[in-house]
Order: C-alpha cells, then sequence, then structure tokens
C-alpha cells in the first residue's frame, strides 16, 4: 500500500511539470501554435525517455535505494510527466488541420528518438554505476592476462 | 486552481496506471498489453473529454491531469526498448504499431461519440 502513495507523489509532481511547461510560452516561436504545442509535447515525451532509460539502468544494480522510491520516480514522477493521450491528441490536431507531412514526421521522430533517448539514457546510468575509469582498470587487468 | 485539479489528477492517474498495468502484465510476455491497454484507452477517454465541451478546471482535472498521467510515452518507449535489446523486432514493430493505430482511432472514435447528438 505503501508504495502507492510514493506513486501518487511522483505522478503529481510529474504531471505539474508537464504542465508547466506546456504552458511556457517561450519554448517555440513558430508561427503555428499547434506546431509550438506539438513539438512542446516531443521535448517533454523525450526527456522523460532520456531520464527513464538512465534512471532504470541505475536502479537495476543498485540496492540502496528502496522500491518504494524507485517505483515514485520511474512509474510516478516519469511516468506522468510523459504522456501518451496528449501525444495522440496533438498529433491528430495536426492532421485535422491539414499537416499530413508534418503528422508523419512528427509520429515518426517521436518514435524514433524515444527509443534513442531510452538507449542513450540507458547508456549515462550505466556509466553512472560502472564508471568509465573502473571499467578501464577491468579490462587493463583482463588483457594483460 | 486549475493548478491543484492537475496534480490530483496526476496522482489518480499514475496510481492508477500503476494499478491496472500490474493486472494486465503478467499474463502476456511478449507483448507489453498492460501499457498497450492503458494507452489505447487513455486516448479514447481524452478523445471524449476533447469532444466535451467542459470548464478549464475540469479539462485540468481530468485530461491535463488524469490520463495525462495516466498514459505513458516513456514506459512504452522503454518497453520497445527492452524487446529491441532482447532481439525481438517483430513483436518491437508491432507493438509500436498497434498502440500507434488503435490510439488513434480509438481518440477519433471518442471524440465522435461526444461530439454527435444522440437521437
Amino acid at each position: 500500500m505503501k508504495k502507492y502513495y510514493f506513486i501518487a507523489a511522483g505522478g503529481a509532481v510529474g504531471a505539474l511539470l508537464r504542465f508547466e511547461i506546456k504552458n511556457a510560452p517561450t519554448l517555440f516561436q513558430s508561427a503555428d501554435q499547434l506546431i509550438n504545442l506539438a513539438l512542446t509535447i516531443l521535448v517533454i515525451n523525450l526527456i522523460g525517455c532520456l531520464i527513464l532509460g538512465m534512471l532504470n539502468a541505475v536502479f537495476s544494480k543498485t540496492e540502496r535505494i528502496s522500491t518504494d522510491v524507485k517505483l515514485g520516480l520511474t512509474v510516478g514522477l516519469i511516468g506522468a510527466f510523459t504522456t501518451y493521450s496528449t501525444f495522440c491528441k496533438e498529433s491528430l490536431t495536426i492532421l485535422d488541420a491539414g499537416y499530413l507531412r508534418f503528422f508523419c514526421y512528427y509520429v515518426a521522430a517521436s518514435i524514433i528518438l524515444g527509443v534513442v533517448a531510452v538507449y542513450l539514457g540507458h547508456l549515462i546510468g550505466h556509466h553512472i554505476v560502472h564508471p568509465v575509469g573502473k571499467n578501464l582498470v577491468t579490462r587493463f587487468s583482463i588483457d594483460y592476462q | 486552481m486549475e493548478t491543484l485539479f492537475v496534480i490530483v489528477g496526476g496522482a489518480l492517474g499514475s496510481t492508477t496506471r500503476y494499478y491496472l498495468g500490474k493486472r494486465f502484465a503478467s499474463r502476456h510476455q511478449h507483448i507489453p498489453v498492460g501499457t498497450f491497454v492503458i494507452n489505447v484507452t487513455g486516448a479514447f477517454f481524452l478523445g471524449v473529454v476533447t469532444g466535451f465541451d467542459i470548464s478549464t478546471l475540469l479539462y485540468g482535472l481530468f485530461a491535463e491531469g488524469f490520463l495525462g498521467a495516466y498514459t505513458t510515452f516513456s514506459t512504452f518507449m522503454f518497453e520497445d526498448f527492452v524487446l529491441l535489446q532482447n532481439h525481438r523486432i517483430l513483436s518491437a514493430i508491432i507493438y509500436v504499431l498497434a498502440t500507434l493505430v488503435l490510439s488513434f482511432l480509438a481518440f477519433y472514435g471518442g471524440f465522435l461519440l461526444s461530439t454527435t447528438p444522440i437521437g
């Protein structure tokens, strides 16, 4: 039961952060408001993908952090910060406005960059748990044998 | 005031996702059915909410807060990354395409449902 409080707290903060960033007027300044909003959602989702990839890589290797805190940050904070439903709505709004090519690029870019962001985050997280210096030392000793 | 509604919606949405996700997760291995069902149903309900002419506060609670936090993009992408990492290329492609196509249809269906007058 306790983990639900952590997820709820993370989710509240995540949703609030997304809402505040979404309403920040200065992020993109193209002539069309629809495109600005869609790109803002894309940036929010990509940041979330990067951080989730990183957190999951770190959390899988450490037991010092409790499961409640891990769930609060991954399922709660990042899960609520990123959003699929708004991505869906903005994609279809763009399509409805007649930007067929932008719609195709937008959806493709969201998916491809999303997976790439998770992968980059995963690499960063891996380096946090296994610092480069330490890896090099290990590799050296193997080479010398 | 709207911020408060978004916070409450976000807390409820994320816990609902975790609860439902766990209920679906154990039965299927190849495709992450939990997140799939969550994102498609979330898109449907956002379509419904978008169609209704509701106040900014209620939109903040249901759409920005609850449905925004209930659905998730990061876990969707993370699961796809894990499928690719395990060389389940076909599953990874099917998972993405099925989510995209069905959620777009679901959003549109929900929108039509709430904008079409009854009778």
